[in-house]
């Protein structure tokens, strides 16, 4: 069934193995041959023939058979509109055809006796129909025919009762046909082919529920072997026998039939669930930036207040408020590096070029900050990346550690490249309750101190793209302060361009 | 800057005003602005709600302009405003809500506990500064039928929350665990994973979670969860 979307068979079944299919159609082919040969055995038994009224059991099994087929129509409808699959939908049209046209002909004919030639046209007519349904089924005509199949059963229902008409014109003709066992042997035969073709067809895609649909339509081929059985002359009573059998097969087909239609429902309710899990991370993606853009929006207007204050403020307060400045731009800045940024081509870059301009801008503010860094030093990754974890890094030295210098150096240390950041101010300190290994999760942070906790946190996530790895010195006793080192894969020495000399030059 | 500061000279105006808020540059800018201003204004670094009360206490009251959303505590507890709303006006107080977001809800149930009137943070700073200014020098923010009207809104948004504390309390503790992950933003899967179980049973919770809740999607499921803040 190539045509099929979703795989609601297999995922009822799991998609088994070719190991584990084999025994388990052998198994079921085995049950079914049992059930025939048990119908075989019990309806030749006198005992049994005489208990039961012949008219009364061909009514119940013809009723039966009937709804079985018209119950499984309509599972085999439903599978079929929600997966799309128009092997479904024909082998619908098949089965309401079977059990309105097919059930009640050949129940007329088991009834009126061999000799009826009406009753026999329609019959072999209507076989002739429902097994080219079932052709149809197995290899449906969408391409050419798109909505053929109802078509087909109502041109069959024509046929079916044109057939009926015409053999009462010439009875014994139409007899002649009928009886006719090269003709009925090849209608049986087709049938039991299809049959075995659609149960082919349902495990080799691994799923035993259309297998047994085949295996059911197969067993229906054989029921419609009677009248040549008949003829064998072994049956006490062949309509008995063979409408049992038929019985059996279409139990068989409404058992697939129902385990294929769960297992599609529940397919689609699992696409369902799936399509509303996305809808919600989609919502909650955006709730996330509706909650980021309402930060940044807080976070100007606080500088937007800030830059009036400082028109208006004594020159005592103005540090202050610098320092509240510096920290939500370092907030801001840490929040829109957060957010997925563009993937950012890996390459090679001077670690002193990005560290020099870092430096630079953070002694605008007055910071006392000094650089010492080896100028062939590269790095692989993102020179935006550095420049940002650094700021960021500093930007907490100038909130912790106010008015302490600060000191950046740079190396080589094997296969990477370290950089290190200190000051000489509190540190991390035993009071403060953080320790160094989860000072860079998120939102740990110093009350007194203020910030949001997200710079550090988002300085790892940042150099992990990289391949870098950020950590905190623990606090030595006879040293103040707080040493940051970030480590970055060394990039080759290549040398691009020729070298600055502005860069070989202290800062 | 994270210690109280008192105005610079002179004679203040109007009632001494205190900042309650834990964006640093916010309250620093507030602070400096209503100095500049002329009032005897402070900032209160904001620790712990309990903390908070301590300090609030022991303070001569005058206005305080209170941010509703405090951030987390050391306990990583989401600290609200509003809790301090009722100390403040109980210690003589009189509050202004200053509100990060539309969180109407809360600025609701601040002004039912008695504060003033609420300014939202993304007005812009002179907007805000006026409305601070217009408090601190004892007039009224909002009229009348404005109170009146948030008070109806209290009541509604109360019974709202009531209902649906009422169906979150319908869930088993597993279907409660479920809803908690989705609402932090976790697929399916990986709840499965994490409880180890199959995604089978982790639709089955959602599917049962969701007929309780009385609502149709996982999408509505987590909207309310975030109507219940406490819960």
């Amino acid at each position: 069934m190539r045509s099929l979307p979703l795989n609601g068979a297999a995922m009822l079944v799991g998609r088994a193995s070719p190991r584990g299919v084999g025994p388990q159609i052998a198994r079921e082919i085995a049950v079914a041959v049992a059930a025939i040969a048990v119908v075989l055995v019990v309806t030749r038994l006198a005992a049994v023939l005489e208990a039961i009224s012949i008219e009364h059991a061909a009514l119940l099994l013809s009723v039966t058979a009937s709804a079985f087929a018209a119950m499984a129509a309509i599972l085999a409808a439903l599978a079929g509109r929600l997966t799309r699959d128009h092997r479904l939908t024909w082998l619908s049209s098949t089965l309401v055809f079977y059990s309105v046209v097919d059930v009640p002909a050949t129940t007329t004919s088991w009834l009126a006796g061999p000799v009826n030639p009406v009753v026999n046209a329609s019959r072999m007519a209507a076989c002739a129909v429902a097994v080219g349904l079932l052709c149809a089924s197995v290899c449906p005509p969408v391409k050419r025919w798109p909505s053929g199949r109802w078509a087909g059963a109502i041109v069959g229902l024509l046929l079916t009762l044109g057939a009926g008409w015409v053999a009462q014109f010439d009875p014994e003709t139409a007899q002649l046909v009928t009886s006719s066992v090269p003709l009925r042997l090849s209608l049986s035969v087709i049938g039991v082919a299809a049959g075995c073709w659609l149960a082919v067809l349902g495990w080799r895609r691994g799923g035993t529920a259309l297998g047994r649909v085949g295996l059911g339509f197969t067993v229906l081929g054989l029921a419609h072997l009677d009248r040549l059985a008949a003829d064998v002359g072994w049956f006490a009573d062949p309509g008995l026998t063979f409408g049992t059998v038929r019985l059996l097969g279409l139990v068989l087909v409404l058992i697939g039939m129902t385990q294929h239609a769960y297992g599609m429902l529940r397919a689609v309710d699992e696409r369902h669930s799936d399509h509303e899990e996305q809808l919600r991370l989609a919502q909650q993606n955006l709730d996330r930036f509706a909650e980021r853009d309402h930060e940044l929006r807080n976070g100007l207007a606080g500088l937007a207040g800030a830059t009036d204050a400082l028109a208006v403020l004594p020159v005592e307060e103005k540090d202050a408020l610098r320092s509240a400045v510096a920290s939500e731009l370092a907030r801001l800045g840490a929040l829109l590096g957060g957010a997925s940024r563009p993937a950012e081509h890996v390459e090679a870059y001077r670690v002193r070029q990005v560290l020099r301009d870092v430096v630079l801008l953070w002694r605008t503010t007055g910071m006392e900050i000094r650089l010492d860094a080896d100028p062939g030093l590269w790095a692989k990754g993102a020179p935006n990346t550095l420049a940002q974890v650094v700021t960021n890094v500093v930007a907490n030295c100038a909130r912790h550690a106010a008015g302490s210098p600060v000191r950046v150096q740079a190396f080589r240390c094997g296969a990477s490249v370290r950089v290190r950041i200190s000051d000489c101010g509190p540190g991390l300190g035993s009071g403060s309750g953080i320790s160094e290994n989860v000072v860079f999760d998120r939102r740990v942070r110093d009350r007194a101190a203020g910030g949001e906790g997200l710079g550090l946190y988002i300085c790892r996530k940042l150099l992990a793209s990289d391949g870098g790895t950020i950590r905190m010195l623990p606090a030595q006793p006879g040293r103040p302060g707080c040493t940051v080192v970030v480590e970055l894969p060394a990039g080759g020495m290549v040398l691009r361009r020729p070298a600055q000399s502005a860069v070989t030059s202290g800062v | 800057m994270s210690h109280a500061h008192a105005a610079a000279g002179g004679v203040a105006r109007g009632y001494p005003i205190l900042v309650i808020d834990d964006h640093e540059l916010f309250s620093t800018t507030l602070r400096m602005a209503l100095c500049g201003q002329g009032f005897d204004a402070h900032q209160l670094p904001v620790t712990s709600i309990a903390h908070l009360r301590m300090r609030i206490s022991k303070l001569r009251p005058g206005l305080a302009v209170l941010d509703l959303d405090l951030g987390q505590d050391p306990d990583g507890r989401w600290m609200n405003g509003v809790e301090l709303v009722e100390v403040l006006c109980a210690n003589g107080w009189k509050v202004l809500v200053v509100s990060g977001s539309v969180d109407t809800p809360g600025v609701a149930a601040a002004i039912a506990a008695g504060a003033l009137g609420s300014v939202a943070k993304s007005a812009s700073f002179h907007g805000l500064l006026d409305v601070v200014l217009t408090a601190a020098s004892g007039e009224p923010v909002m009229t009348d039928s404005e109170h009146q009207d948030w008070l109806t809104r209290h009541v509604s948004y109360q019974a709202r929350e009531r209902e649906l504390s009422r169906r979150l309390g319908r869930l088993s503790t597993r279907e409660r665990e479920v809803l908690l992950l989705l609402a932090k933003g976790q697929r399916a899967a990986e709840i499965a994973e994490y409880f180890v179980v199959s995604m089978t049973t982790v639709r089955t919770h959602i599917r049962s979670m969701l007929a309780k809740l009385e609502v149709n999607s996982q999408l509505e499921a987590v909207a309310l969860v975030r109507e219940v803040p406490q819960w």
